[in-house]
């Protein structure tokens, strides 16, 4: 009788396991490779804001301090956004035409307040307190990157759990001295770690149980 | 169906025959009858309906505490800030307000947590004595009702809704009548208050319209004690009790303890005698009569239950062995003498340590001759003294008429304006039937309240009332000092004060809510008016007034056979008022654990009698009411006694509660007689705890020691081949102290605020699905018919050697280095394992999505700092973590070494008899750590070796044994 | 009465003298044109319906959530994990059969071990949806797997529901292979019958292009008995392994040393119920009754009795432990078992899988059909009653008399394990009517072997 399969459908056949079996353990390292990629944790993707903002011109070129606008980073949770009023201290004096501005006007104008977009989202069973880290001389710029050389606001670093948990494994080599905490390009010489490790000595940071899942999750 | 009674004989029997404490939970399992076995099947939590959707959604939409916003998942997308940032704000920093919840006129003072402007939490102002920063259940709920989406939002005329500047032309008109007629027909109703403002407003009132007529609608008022004392003294006196001195407390059909307005700093009293005499300074014995079981009693230490119509005779027998001469004799059983000798002996063996208490509904004649009895006592200025009254309703030496008054005048047609405020003469658990029908011909009807409810749905006109959390007033606390009610947020509606609504029917003026309370203290300079507001009270209590002595009295002695029906305000939404809030709905009524509903209380030997159990229906008839409800047998309720509780079968108290239980009249007395018989229904009850007895050769979970000998045999901890899980920082653990817990439920309520804990509806608490982090366990002790009441709250037990942690396989719940045993919602996959090893069965599960579509204004009460429950997670009590970590991040934000005393849960925080300790037990000097080396400290379920973080201190008792009918 | 002479005298069960040709009639007839379509028509029918239940139910337990479910506190594990360890627990005999019997060279295993291998593989599939549908977060099941992510988190391998993922994959996974391996050569047989293309081709891919050399065989008999050997112990760890999810808890009734050997026991006499229930099935859908013989209904019949006693004397120890230890909640719960609400379970359990039983010392009743029918049906429901009396009662009378409850399994409990028999039967019916239901080139070997003809 004739031959059900062809000549080469044994080598077919083979091929198609081996592809099976490279498809799922592809499949994987895509899946998580994707889940660090910065597609997933939105790193440096600038969001669209009601009006363009430049840290760069306003933390970089003129030096504002971040405390300034973000008045309750060291008191609060949140780092909170300037109201209205305090854009208006520089820009009733300032740009006052400049229609770029005009969003800003309006929300003064019809007392409706701005309505930024997150860059940074926090999930809401996660808790972030930023005074107790910034008390603890955590840059600003640990997450937030270099906010001083841009132009639009992005996510400079992923944010994700693993970041977290890398610091409040090992804190010293992210520690600074209080005084230099809001400064964007502030570098040392000296050993980060060394100097870390005095910090937390003086400050009595004690890393244990910063890795409880409680620190951050109510 | 037939409803198979439970074979009684046998339970007695069944009882005599257990050896040693004998803890049971309740009737069914404790016979071997058939019957009682299928009585346990039907009362299985699973053979309970199915979820009524239509009835969860209602629920859902109207108080399930959690949702939307703040479940899993991601943050809303956008970050506002302000335009004007308010100067003493700081975004995500919580602010704190002192001010009071009026309940029943009385003051409950509060601080209130505002964050983001919603206010989240009220917690006891620890400034005011009346408070010493604790609170009742009521209080708690009190920021639940701010937002019940049920509230009145904006006036109505005719049931449509309409514009304040209709309702401001409406009351211009009935201005220009009443301008004429010198106030004649216009009648005003108002619920208990104690507002001086309103008493200004009422006076200016008065004084324009002489010929207006004022009435009390209240239905557990406190008029009949006033009167009674301005019988005895020539002028009404309102006492103040300090059970604090009160080494011999009888009460006479009282409840001290109990829910009500005073019920704070009553049991603050009670259980700081209670803590001296652990200490062994003076006594703490309690001496009640009662006719059905109550918090006084389950506390109490000789215990009678008795009928009210016996309470003349009692009162005769107690005054007759305190030595007053009296001519007739008393007629009471052996036993009841027994017990009257007893409290006599105490009282004589205390001078000036006694009070006696009587039951405000007890007749005018035994309320007069208790008061001479504490006198001669000479309990004044020691356990009582007397102020002036601070409830309005007395003034030009006669007091504001009754509702019946009110009928009278409505049937002569004598009325063209009636104004029902801030009450609800109308509800179906009212004290005077069918005003609906008289008020059909009065011209002009307004009601002013919080809710649309019965009393404004038969009005022209309802106003909607600001609740006191969005509305400037002021009002008296029980020891008569004044507190400044002030608003922690502004009107979420459309809504008006009640000092407002007067000043809008004198003057049509659109007033401003703070210049009526203000100009009421204008004799206070600005910078005290300041401190009044951060205190929270801004006159302080009234000195006593010393009371002429009172004359003996004459005691009618009433003849009783057959059955008498008591009717007591619900310990869970007393009246009605709270019904629409679920966290009282839900919560388990003390004792019998029931929810959702109200029941006939009826003794083992009448249900014996009429033939019914628990559940069964029964048609109860009064004078004049004739009412079905469900039948509960309560163990240690008086023979005679039908026990009936008003506050349900509302029909118009929102989404919540309506069509709840069965509704009934308070009576103007004691007790009435009544008759009751089985009709054959069967009605689904919804309790957290199913009945069962204790083996009588385990060990009981609350354990008692004798007052001279106040330690427990202590119980060797099992060796571990584990080390304790924890090892640095401060190590979290809390003690409970059962002998000063009375049961009464303000820390399940607080929990279930801090924590947004969800409500789930009645079914799916016959499912055996309630939520509660934190329950409070109820058993029985000893004889079927007087059985003694134990109470044992039980949180997470926070086991250094969890069995629930090696359950799970995704490591959602872990051990931190403080000893809390962590769960991670986040985490969570929802196989329950943790659920099934946990011996305690403390955690919960989210069966359903509990969250979806609460309604909006439910979401604002939530806590930001607790994470909110989606459907599939498992849950349960963290020791408050969030408020650890709070604690933790200021310590370290200020640079300063972690002051562990600095962290208060929110039950431990809110208990009015101060039962609950937590703290560091690494610290030898906490409090905490103090407590476990007590000798009557012990720890549940040890021998498992699960290490348990939370730990009891045993019951106190004064007496062996317990006490018979 | 006398008890019937013993029929086929030898060791394959089947008749001596019977041929190849019909060996192959019989086996490979079926996959051209099916003896009985009507009754085929039907079972296919019926199990649909069944599906369609199993999947109406299981929509609407994902769309509301686990709440449809009677569970309650203190019942957390109910239907879920009942019919899981139930299913589970039958896969086990068809491994049994085919890996131990062959190990052991017991020719009368290649008649039944083919469907026996179908039945493991539907049955693990049946038992590995209910931990999943359980959950009270489902889609998020995968997290009990252990793979690299950022967060650093890992199962907890100290969990016994982490074990359940691995025992379930592993078993599934070698059922599987087995399954496959094992039917290479009676696919070739297919292939090599079949007519129409596609069919050809289908069976074709399946044999992997056998051929039948001495290669192949040799191949063959190594891999087989790899897998073999593989499969044995799963049978013990397997059964241990989701007894552990009762025994790792403190609960009283569920704290027991005794539940691993206990529970291997009742998995595989509660398998060896459904194989012997298929095998009747079988035989008479595909009128085979001169492969699967009453000697073989009359062995099955033997198994059950003899496993049977093995689960009894875990019934006895289960009874004596708790008075023999004295502790007196242990006594409570067991008191519950017996007497408690539910105490139709553990009577049911002992009805059947103890009393009904015995009706198997008579021979007649083990080698009619219908009566071995009723009692593997009997020892299912007996087993099943089991279940539930080892998980429930103990749940409802917990150690705090405060969290005492007590338990109902709703409607959606119900559909969905009535509707998994649709899970198990559409796909079985359907081997029926494509894979050769028994292991044909094995039985004409011991045929053969038999015969002495080489």
């Amino acid at each position: 009788m004739a031959q059900i399969f062809s000549r080469s459908a044994d080598t077919w056949l083979r091929l198609g396991l081996l592809m099976l079996f490279v498809g799922l353990a592809g499949g994987l390292l895509v899946v998580l490779a994707l889940d660090r990629s910065d597609y997933r944790t939105g790193r440096n993707w600038v969001v669209e804001q009601p009006l363009p903002f430049s840290h760069a011109h306003h933390a970089g070129e003129l030096k504002i301090d971040c405390r300034y606008c973000h008045s309750s980073v060291e008191s609060s949770a949140m780092a909170s956004l300037p109201p209205t009023e305090t854009c208006m201290t520089c820009h009733s004096q300032i740009w006052k035409n400049a229609d770029v501005l005009e969003p800003l006007r309006k929300s003064l104008r019809e007392q409706q307040p701005l309505h930024w977009q997150h860059v940074v989202e926090l999930p809401d069973y996660a808790y972030f307190h930023h005074g107790v880290h910034v008390n603890a001389g955590v840059g600003c710029s640990e997450c937030h990157g270099a906010v001083d050389r841009m132009q639009l606001l992005f996510k400079a670093e992923p944010l994700n759990m693993g970041q977290c948990l890398a610091c409040h494994r090992d804190p010293a080599p992210h520690l600074r001295p209080v005084g230099q905490v809001t400064a964007p390009q502030w570098h040392t010489d000296e050993n980060r770690r060394v100097l870390g490790e005095r910090l937390m000595k003086e400050r009595h940071i004690d890393p244990r149980g910063l890795t409880d899942c409680g620190t951050c999750h109510r | 169906m037939s409803a198979p009674t439970v074979d009684f004989a046998a339970l007695r029997e069944h009882l005599a025959g257990l050896k040693g404490a004998a803890y049971w939970r309740g009737l069914e399992a404790l016979a071997a009858t058939p019957e009682a076995q299928a009585l346990i099947e039907a009362e299985f939590p699973g053979a309970a309906p199915l979820i009524d959707r239509r009835r969860f959604l209602q629920l859902m939409a109207a108080s399930l505490a959690m949702a939307g916003l703040a479940a899993c998942g991601k943050t809303p997308e956008q970050a506002v800030p302000a335009v004007r940032q308010a100067p003493q704000l700081t975004p995500g920093i919580a602010s704190w307000y002192a001010t009071a919840i009026p309940f029943c006129g009385i003051a409950q003072p509060v601080l209130g947590k505002t964050v983001a402007g919603r206010p989240i939490k009220l917690e006891g102002n620890p400034q005011h004595p009346m408070s010493a920063g604790t609170c009742d259940a009521f209080t708690q709920a009190a920021i639940l009702q701010l937002y019940d989406p049920d509230r009145s939002q904006a006036p109505r005329f005719k049931g449509r809704e309409t514009s304040w500047d209709e309702v401001r032309g409406a009351l211009a008109r009935q201005r220009l009548m009443l301008d004429t007629s010198r106030g004649k027909g216009l009648h005003i109703v108002c619920g208990a208050s104690s507002s001086p403002t309103l008493g200004r407003q009422l006076d200016t009132l008065r004084r324009r319209w002489p010929e207006a007529r004022l009435y009390h609608a209240e239905s557990f008022a406190e008029t009949e004690a006033l009167r009674t004392s301005e019988r005895v003294f020539g002028q009404p006196l309102q006492a103040r009790r300090y059970l604090q001195n009160a080494e011999v407390l009888v009460c006479l059909e009282d409840d001290p303890l109990g829910s009500g307005p005073r019920q704070t700093p009553l049991q603050q009293g009670w259980a700081e005698r209670r803590r001296q005499a652990a200490q062994g300074q003076g006594a703490a014995l309690s001496f009640v009569a009662e006719s059905i079981p109550t918090l006084t009693g389950a506390a109490a230490t000789h215990r009678l239950a008795i009928a009210p119509s016996r309470l003349p005779d009692l009162t005769l027998a107690l005054s007759r062995a305190l030595g007053e001469n009296v001519a007739d004799q008393p007629r009471l059983s052996a036993r009841q003498l027994e017990w009257v000798e007893a409290a006599a002996t105490a009282l004589k063996a205390h001078p000036g340590r006694g009070l006696i208490c009587v039951g405000m509904q007890a007749a005018t004649d035994v309320q007069a001759q208790v008061m001479r009895l504490n006198q001669r006592l000479g309990a004044h200025g020691q356990t009582l003294d007397w102020q002036a009254p601070t409830l309005l309703g007395y003034e030009r030496g006669q007091f504001w008429a009754s509702l019946e008054q009110l009928a009278q005048q409505l049937a002569a047609g004598n009325v063209s304006q009636l104004l029902l405020l801030d009450c609800n003469p109308l509800q179906a658990s009212a004290p005077e039937p069918g005003l609906e029908g008289l008020m059909q011909k009065v011209p002009f009807c307004l009601h002013a309240g919080l809710y649309y409810d019965e009393s404004a749905a038969h009005c022209h006109w309802h106003v909607p009332l600001n609740h006191a959390l969005d509305g400037w007033t002021d009002v008296r606390a029980a020891d008569g000092s004044a507190c400044i009610v002030q608003p922690l947020i502004e009107p979420m509606y459309s809504t008006r004060t009640l000092h407002q609504l007067i000043e809008l029917l004198l003057t049509s003026a659109d007033s401003d809510a703070l210049n009526h309370v203000r100009s009421t203290w204008a004799h206070v300079a600005q910078d005290q008016w300041r401190q009044a507001l951060a205190d929270g009270w801004i006159e302080a209590a009234a000195p006593a007034i010393d009371a002429p002595e009172a004359a003996p009295v004459m005691l009618n002695l009433p003849d009783s056979e057959g059955l008498e029906a008591v009717v007591r305000a619900d310990p869970c939404v007393w009246d009605g008022r709270f019904a629409n809030l679920g966290w009282l709905q839900e919560l388990p009524k003390p004792i019998s654990t029931l929810t959702w509903s109200n029941v006939v209380g009826l003794s083992p030997r009448l249900a014996e009698q009429v033939g019914v159990r628990n559940g069964d229906g029964v048609e109860v008839a009064l004078p004049g009411q004739l009412l079905r409800g469900a039948a509960w047998i309560e163990p240690g309720q008086a023979d005679q006694v039908i026990a009936l509780y008003a506050g349900y079968g509302r029909s118009h108290a929102g989404r919540v509660g309506n069509g709840l239980g069965y509704a009934v009249r308070p009576i103007q007395a004691a007790s009435v007689s009544a008759s009751v018989r089985s009709n054959g229904d069967r009605h689904a009850l919804a309790f957290t705890q199913a009945h069962h007895a204790l083996p009588d050769d385990e060990t009981p979970p609350i354990r008692v020691v004798p007052r001279d000998r106040p330690q427990i045999a202590v119980q060797q901890i099992p060796a571990s081949l584990y080390t304790s899980a924890t090892d640095s920082g401060p190590q979290w653990g809390m003690v409970i102290d059962l002998d000063l817990c009375t049961g009464c439920n303000a820390c399940v309520t607080a929990c279930q605020a801090e924590n947004n804990i969800a409500v789930v509806g009645a079914e799916q608490v016959a499912n055996g699905r309630s939520m509660h982090w934190l329950r409070i366990d109820h058993y029985y002790q000893g004889s079927l018919d007087a059985p003694r009441s134990r109470f044992q709250p039980l949180p997470c037990m926070h086991c250094e050697q969890a069995p629930c942690e090696t359950g799970c396989p995704v490591n959602a719940t872990v051990h931190s280095r403080d000893g809390l045993n962590q769960m991670v919602y986040n985490r969570c996959i929802g196989t329950r394992t943790c659920a099934s090893y946990c011996p305690y069965k403390v955690r919960r599960f989210n069966w359903l999505d509990w969250s979806a579509n609460a309604a909006p204004s439910i979401q604002a009460q939530r806590n930001p700092e607790v994470t909110v429950r989606t459907r599939g997670v498992m849950e349960k009590c963290t020791y408050c973590t969030q408020r650890i970590s709070a604690a933790r991040i200021d310590s370290k934000q200020r640079g300063v070494e972690f002051d562990t005393t600095t962290v208060v849960t929110a039950c431990q925080q809110t208990c009015p008899s101060q039962a609950i300790r937590f703290g560091d037990i690494a610290d030898p000097a906490s409090p905490v750590s103090n407590a476990r080396r007590d000798p009557r400290h012990y720890r549940l379920l040890e021998a498992l070796g699960t290490r348990p973080r939370t730990s009891y201190l045993a019951r106190i008792e004064d007496v062996e044994g317990s006490d018979e009918t | 009465m006398k008890p019937e002479p013993l029929l086929h005298d030898t060791g394959h069960f089947v008749a001596r003298d019977l041929s190849d040709q019909q060996v192959s009639r019989q086996v490979f007839g079926p996959l051209q044109q099916f003896p009985r379509p009507v009754a085929w028509r039907w079972l296919f029918g019926i199990g649909i319906a069944l599906l369609m239940m199993y999947l109406a139910s299981a929509t609407v337990l994902l769309a509301n959530g686990v709440g449809m479910w009677g569970n309650n506190q203190p019942v957390h594990w109910g239907f879920g994990i009942l019919n899981y360890i139930w299913w589970l627990g039958i896969g086990h005999a068809g491994t049994f059969i085919s890996a131990l019997l062959w190990l052991i060279e017991r020719p009368w295993r290649h008649s039944l071990n083919r469907l026996a291998e179908l039945m493991t593989l539907m049955a693990v599939i049946c038992a590995a949806l209910y931990p999943i549908l359980h959950l009270g977060r489902p889609w998020l099941f995968y997290w009990t797997m252990p793979y690299p992510n950022e967060m650093g988190l890992w199962p907890q391998f100290k969990s016994p529901t982490a074990w359940d993922m691995f025992a379930i994959l592993s078993y599934l996974s070698v059922s599987v292979l087995f399954l496959l391996v094992g039917a290479i050569p009676d696919f070739a047989t297919a292939r090599d019958r079949a007519t129409g293309v596609l069919a050809q081709r289908l069976y074709g891919l399946m044999a992997l292009g056998w051929r039948g050399s001495q290669r192949h065989w040799a191949l063959w008999r190594q891999t087989t008995r790899v897998l073999a050997m593989l499969a044995i112990p799963l049978v013990f760890a397997v059964s241990s392994g989701y007894s552990f999810l009762l025994t790792m808890g403190p609960q009283s009734g569920w704290h027991s040393t005794l539940f691993p050997p206990y529970f291997v026991a009742g998995a595989v006499f509660s398998g060896f119920a459904l194989v012997a229930l298929l095998a009747i099935g079988v035989r008479w859908l595909l009128s085979i009754e001169a492969l699967i013989t009453r000697r073989h209904l009359d062995m099955l019949g033997r198994l059950l009795l003899a496993t049977g006693w093995m689960t009894a004397y875990g019934y006895l120890a289960d009874l004596f432990m708790p008075f023999y230890g004295g502790d007196a909640h242990e006594i409570e719960v067991l008191m519950t078992r017996l007497a408690g609400p539910h105490a139709w379970s553990f009577w049911l359990a002992i009805v059947c899988n103890v009393g009904v039983l015995q009706a198997l010392w008579w021979r007649s009743v083990r080698q009619r059909p219908g009566t071995l029918a009723a009692v593997a049906l009997a020892v299912l429901v007996g087993m099943w009653a089991e279940r539930f009396m080892l998980l429930i009662p103990p749940q409802t009378r917990d150690f705090l008399v405060s969290a005492w409850g007590g338990y109902t399994p709703t409607l959606w409990d119900w559909t969905l394990f009535i509707g998994s028999f649709g899970v198990f039967l559409v796909p079985y019916s359907l081997f029926l009517r494509y894979v050769p239901m028994v292991s044909a080139f094995e039985v004409k070997q011991a045929l053969h072997k038999e015969r002495g003809d080489a």
